[in-house]
């Protein structure tokens, strides 16, 4: 029935299992070789990973492009790392309830504790449940209003843009979260497992979650429901007429996006200790999209090598060559680049004639 | 009374603004198809233009010379740049973010983060009586962005230029089959759009700080009223212009800018969720 998507996107079955468990079998050995200042960025990079997974669920299928991205990766860091700590953000720096003659805290901070120790194995697992769903909600109900208007593709990046300044200035208001210093000192989700200055936990703990959600999506988009939510980005018409309804496929597309994000937050909090209102800001968001376009929209594992390549390019130029100031130049010039040289991002940069060459059957269509 | 007067006065100065960004983007976006993020720092650049020659040449010439340097620009933009990102809106969206950013960077590699203050060029105000005191400038700003709104609908509809634009809106290709030089008439759209943002910017330099970040919150205002009024559709633009920036300030005023940017795109969500019919990409 669904025809029309282009089959040509999606690579034989085989190899993407062959590719996939290859990279596993990596990730999971290099810590054995690397030094642990190398496990330690990829441990940082991995939520980041699934924040431009987030994105490229709007963008590579669905022809969203999103500028709002890093408010909810900041919203569901805020509210996992509230969760971890257990406590509001205190305002005076030290606690000065036992000073007062009231003992009885806040609702807020008996709250988050209950919470705090719902954990399983340690592990507090609602610091990753409750972002997922406060935020899928909110991007559900955002995704109602914005896609009701015609040409979302124009409309839906400009509201996003919006909401992203909004709410970048929102948690720079927000004193529950520590307003403009950020909220500071979360513990990690791996606190209760070993000392937290060995990264390996944290390493481990992310890299399940990055494999988790790049093989659900390699697979998502392969089944039934996934091809639909292709279609509507192929040609959302055709898939009108055929009897679904498009903007059912974006909200709910949305929806999971911003809790995917929200979850992608909350491990980086967990991960870097920190989370600010400058990682809310549309600037970050951008960024976002930038490393989506370097790696390659549409791709399963664009979004993975598009963050691998710019983060790593980033540590290179800022403590190799000392370029720490131009940096964000550079993106500039590789965002304008990779527009308008290479739409496809690397993983676009069309390799048909070499392989025809290797393996005497191509793809025509790129 | 006074917070009112206060209130209409700056609302109309700030709308003033937003309308000209506004309608830079919308003929932008009409005629080429292109989402200019980049428009703010446009803005930006006239302020810088304003701030280096106002202390040189009398006010008039200083906005003059925004409009045709930044102008001018942006025919250099559009040859190096935009003419590759033509009728592909997310494309168009992501180039010219980039875009923004290598301007912001080359601002602050060759002039410096500092913060700059451009003085009042016509100081002073008039009292409305109840105490209320409105600045000459900030009426100017108003006067000069509905003289601008006016001369771009004129434009628009009396003049052959307007003609083409507008075919070039309806139908490229087949403007381009008829025989008008389409890719003169992207320049030249492209080229007055950026004036019009340099205007904006040199308009708006003497009652903000000027400084290289300066461009966003401009930029998200003039999209959110573009994002209201339709692209491509003048008069409406106008109206939703004039009622943000009054929507702002009275926010702004009463409380502070934070809850009144807040309060506005909230606004503006309800606006976009009740409407009755969907916001249609029309004709100009």
């Amino acid at each position: 029935m669904l025809h029309f998507i282009r089959r040509a996107r999606t690579a034989d079955i085989r190899v993407q299992i062959a590719i996939g468990v290859v990279l596993v079998a990596i990730a999971i050995v290099a810590p054995l070789v690397t030094s642990s200042f190398v496990i330690g960025f990829f441990a940082l990079t991995f939520p980041l990973a699934i924040l431009a997974l987030s994105a490229d669920m709007m963008w590579g299928e669905g022809r969203l492009v999103s500028f709002g991205q890093g408010l909810f990766f900041a919203a569901g860091g805020y509210i996992g790392g509230l969760v971890l700590i257990g406590k509001q953000y205190d305002v005076s720096g030290s606690a000065l309830s036992f000073l007062s003659e009231d003992t009885q805290q806040p609702l807020m901070d008996r709250v988050l504790q209950q919470l705090h120790d719902l954990a399983i194995a340690g592990v507090p697992i609602p610091a990753l449940i409750l972002p997922a769903m406060i935020c899928g909600v909110v991007g559900l109900i955002i995704g109602m209003i914005v896609f009701r208007v015609a040409s979302p593709e124009v409309y839906f990046p400009l509201v996003t843009l919006g909401l992203g300044v909004v709410g970048g200035l929102w948690f720079n208001d927000l004193s529950n979260v520590g307003a403009s210093n950020g909220l500071g000192g979360i513990p990690s989700f791996t606190a209760e497992m070993g000392p937290q200055q060995d990264p390996i936990y944290n390493y481990m703990f992310n890299l399940a979650f990055v494999i988790v959600a790049f093989v659900g999506w390699a697979y998502f988009r392969r089944s039934r429901r996934g091809q639909i939510w292709r279609g509507a980005g192929d040609d959302a018409i055709r898939l009108e007429a055929l009897g679904y309804s498009v903007r059912r496929q974006r909200v709910l597309a949305f929806g999971a996006s911003a809790a995917l994000a929200a979850v992608a937050g909350a491990l980086y909090a967990g991960t870097s200790g920190y989370m600010g209102p400058s990682i809310a800001g549309v600037a970050f968001s951008a960024e976002v999209l930038i490393w989506v376009a370097v790696g390659g929209s549409g791709r399963v594992l664009g979004p993975l090598i598009g963050v691998l390549v710019v983060r790593w390019g980033q540590q290179f130029l800022s403590s190799n060559l000392g370029l720490q100031q131009s940096w964000q130049l550079f993106m500039g010039l590789a965002l304008i680049l990779v527009v308008v040289v290479a739409p496809g991002g690397l993983l676009g940069i069309r390799l048909e004639p070499l392989r025809q060459r290797l393996f005497g059957r191509g793809e025509t269509k790129a | 009374m006074q917070t009112l007067i206060n209130i209409i006065a700056q609302g109309l100065s700030l709308g003033g603004v937003y309308l000209i960004g506004a309608l830079g983007l919308t003929i932008i976006y009409g005629v080429m198809g292109v989402v200019n993020l980049a428009h703010g720092e446009l803005i930006m650049l006239g302020s810088y233009v304003m701030a280096l020659t106002v202390s040189t040449v009398s006010f008039p010439v200083a906005v003059v010379l925004s409009f045709v340097l930044v102008a001018g620009f942006g025919v250099v933009l559009d040859t190096v740049l935009i003419r590759f990102l033509y009728h592909k809106p997310v494309a168009s969206m992501l180039g010219t973010w980039g875009l923004a950013i290598v301007l912001r960077q080359a601002v602050i590699l060759l002039l410096g983060p500092q913060l700059r203050y451009v003085a009042l060029p016509i100081a002073g105000s008039f009292a409305l009586g109840y105490g209320a005191l409105v600045s000459w400038w900030s009426m100017l700003l108003f006067v000069v962005a509905m003289l601008i709104a006016v001369a771009i609908g004129l434009i628009l509809v009396r003049t052959r230029f307007g003609l083409k634009m507008r075919a070039v809106t309806a139908n490229s290709d087949a403007a381009e089959s008829i025989g008008i030089a389409t890719r003169n008439i992207n320049r030249w759209t492209f080229a007055l759009g950026c004036g019009l943002a340099g205007v904006a910017g040199a308009l708006v330099a003497p009652l903000r700080t000027v400084f290289p970040g300066m461009g966003l919150p401009y930029l998200v205002g003039a999209f959110l009223v573009v994002i209201l009024a339709g692209l491509g559709n003048v008069r409406s633009t106008v109206i939703w212009s004039l009622l943000i920036g009054l929507t702002f300030s009275a926010v702004a005023i009463t409380r502070d800018d934070i809850t009144a940017t807040i309060v506005v795109w909230c606004a503006a969500l309800i606006v976009i969720a009740f409407r009755r019919t969907s916001v249609v990409v029309s004709r100009v």
